[in-house]
């Protein structure tokens, strides 16, 4: 049976799923929808 | 006055001055300046008094490459031609539509917008359309273009009284031209098929000193390569014959939040820009407009802020600010285009007959990549125009910016507008008629309407083809008085 995680390592785990969602899905976006609108200098 | 060729015996001869088969804006403009000058014109309809099935059946053809408008629905065989469901929008072509270019490579015309321009204000009246076409600019790369809308003049309504009195001018219904009889150094006479209520056919010939052709942007190509299929090779130059055929393709590319001006941005809703000349020159010279027409819902507007506001936090409270106080509106950006003249793109004989005898049409049509390339490059140069100036922001659509993905289906068609076949150029090596619209080696051959376009820049032809047909008129009237 595994070894069950302890609250340090379980908000690391949390941390790092959040951290894999923003690089694999919300920055890609982010990313696509910045890329979509031709903008002036000085509107970023 | 009003000619009922059912009641010709077959291998009659109708004599006139001038024969002009077609009364679509290009014929009937051509015939009525002819006869305004009393000059005896006879004016050939393939069609009835109105569109019927019978006689748009004889339009049906095939379409290989890109997807494309039937071509029995794309224009009408009947008195007044196509001018029966056009839309009416009207503009004169740019004086940079006429010039050469070395890449992407584009033929010049042998003349110029200056040639044209004398017939403009004639033109206008008879599309009860003003004259004057008051482009602004908008900032240093853009111009907000004007096109005028015509009621739209049906040239068979409008005319039809005109034909049925005047005495200079005869016009003979449901008399197809056929095929044409050379002569020495030019064309003796057309032969012409009558069809009668009850089917049947009546083979016909009319003799003139000069013919026009205004068939059509398809059919005058059609006719001529029948008329080469039939008597050889020699009787019209084949090396442009059919080929570098243009629509103007339409795309949806892009949508937009658009501050409402004070000084009167959209009419109706709706905007045209186009390039100025010095940003077409650096983003590759394709000609095209730009067609901004404001959301019909507030929800999708705002849905496009919410996504400005991801890109541009600051930008887009703001914009969104300013639509709480109907200052912003959402538009959708649709581009008509100029297409490149490709030898490729061409009307074709195909194997199946009509039931005059002569063959099918086959078009053969595909946008190139070269195309492709251009609007985008036209695409970008407008929305940082956009941006440069203040007038909005653009959101491309993916397509645009990803040219190896597909163009969706519903993201692009055609304008209904057929340019090219029978070309006009100063050599037959690469043409079929020359600056007088006079088909190169014959001598009283001329053709009218859009097929003589080497290019089409993007406005809507038919004010090109009226003021076209008002000068070959001048020229004809000229010819004959000699």
């Amino acid at each position: 049976m595994a070894e069950a995680a302890g609250p340090t390592r379980r908000r690391l785990l949390a941390g790092l799923a959040a951290a894999g969602l923003v690089a694999r899905i919300a920055l890609p976006r982010l990313f696509r929808i910045r890329r979509r609108w031709v903008l002036d200098r000085a509107d970023r | 006055m009003i000619l009922d060729a059912s009641t010709f015996p077959e291998g009659h001869v109708v004599r006139a001055r001038v024969c002009v088969a077609g009364s679509g804006p290009a014929g009937m403009t051509l015939a009525r300046a002819l006869a305004l000058r009393r000059i005896d014109v006879l004016l050939l309809e393939a069609g009835g008094p109105e569109p019927d099935d019978a006689s748009q059946q004889l339009y049906a053809g095939r379409v290989e490459g890109d997807p494309y408008f039937e071509l029995d629905l794309a224009r009408l065989r009947c008195f007044g031609g196509t001018s029966g469901h056009w839309a009416g929008y009207c503009r004169p072509l740019d004086a940079h539509d006429f010039l050469p270019r070395a890449d992407p490579p584009r033929p010049g015309w042998p003349i110029g917008r200056a040639d044209l321009d004398p017939f403009l204000a004639a033109a206008a009246e008879i599309l009860e359309i003003p004259d004057r076409f008051a482009d602004r600019p908008v900032g240093s790369d853009l111009l907000r273009t004007v096109f005028h809308v015509s009621p739209p003049v049906r040239f068979g309504e409008k005319y039809r009284a005109f034909c049925a009195e005047d005495p200079h001018l005869r016009l003979c219904l449901r008399s197809a031209v056929v095929n044409l009889v050379p002569g020495a150094g030019g064309i003796r006479a057309l032969e012409v098929v009558t069809e009668a209520g009850d089917g049947a056919q009546r083979r016909w010939q009319v003799e003139a000193d000069d013919f026009v052709l205004a068939l059509g942007g398809i059919e005058n190509s059609r006719l001529l390569l029948w008329a080469n299929a039939t008597h050889g090779q020699a009787l019209i130059p084949p090396a442009a014959l059919g080929r570098y055929w243009m629509e103007h393709p339409t795309f949806s590319v892009a949508e937009a939040v658009v501050w409402r001006d004070p000084d009167g941005l959209f009419v109706n809703d709706q905007a045209f820009f186009a390039l100025s000349p010095a940003a077409l020159e650096r983003s590759g010279g394709l000609n095209l407009s730009f067609d901004i027409d404001v959301m019909a819902y507030p929800d999708q507007t705002r849905a496009l802020i919410a996504d400005l506001m991801c890109a541009a936090p600051a930008l887009g409270q703001a914009v969104m600010d300013a639509f709480g106080k109907n200052l912003v509106c959402g538009a959708r950006v649709h581009a008509q285009c100029e297409q490149l003249p490709d030898a490729a793109n061409r009307v074709a004989l195909g194997e199946a007959r009509d039931r005059l005898g002569l063959p099918r049409v086959v078009l053969h049509w595909r946008k190139s990549a070269a195309d492709r390339a251009g609007v985008t490059r036209a695409v970008m140069a407008l929305a940082e125009g956009f941006a440069a100036a203040g007038i909005g922001r653009l959101r491309l659509l993916d397509w645009v910016l990803d040219d190896r993905r597909p163009i969706p289906v519903d993201r692009v068609m055609a304008s209904w507008h057929h340019m090219g076949g029978t070309r006009m150029g100063n050599s037959p090596a690469d043409s079929v008629v020359d600056a007088q619209l006079r088909v190169h080696g014959l001598g009283n051959l001329h053709l009218a309407g859009s097929s003589v376009f080497p290019s089409g820049g993007y406005a809507n032809p038919t004010l090109t083809i009226v003021q076209l047909s008002l000068r070959l008129a001048d020229h004809l009237a000229t010819r004959l008085a000699r």
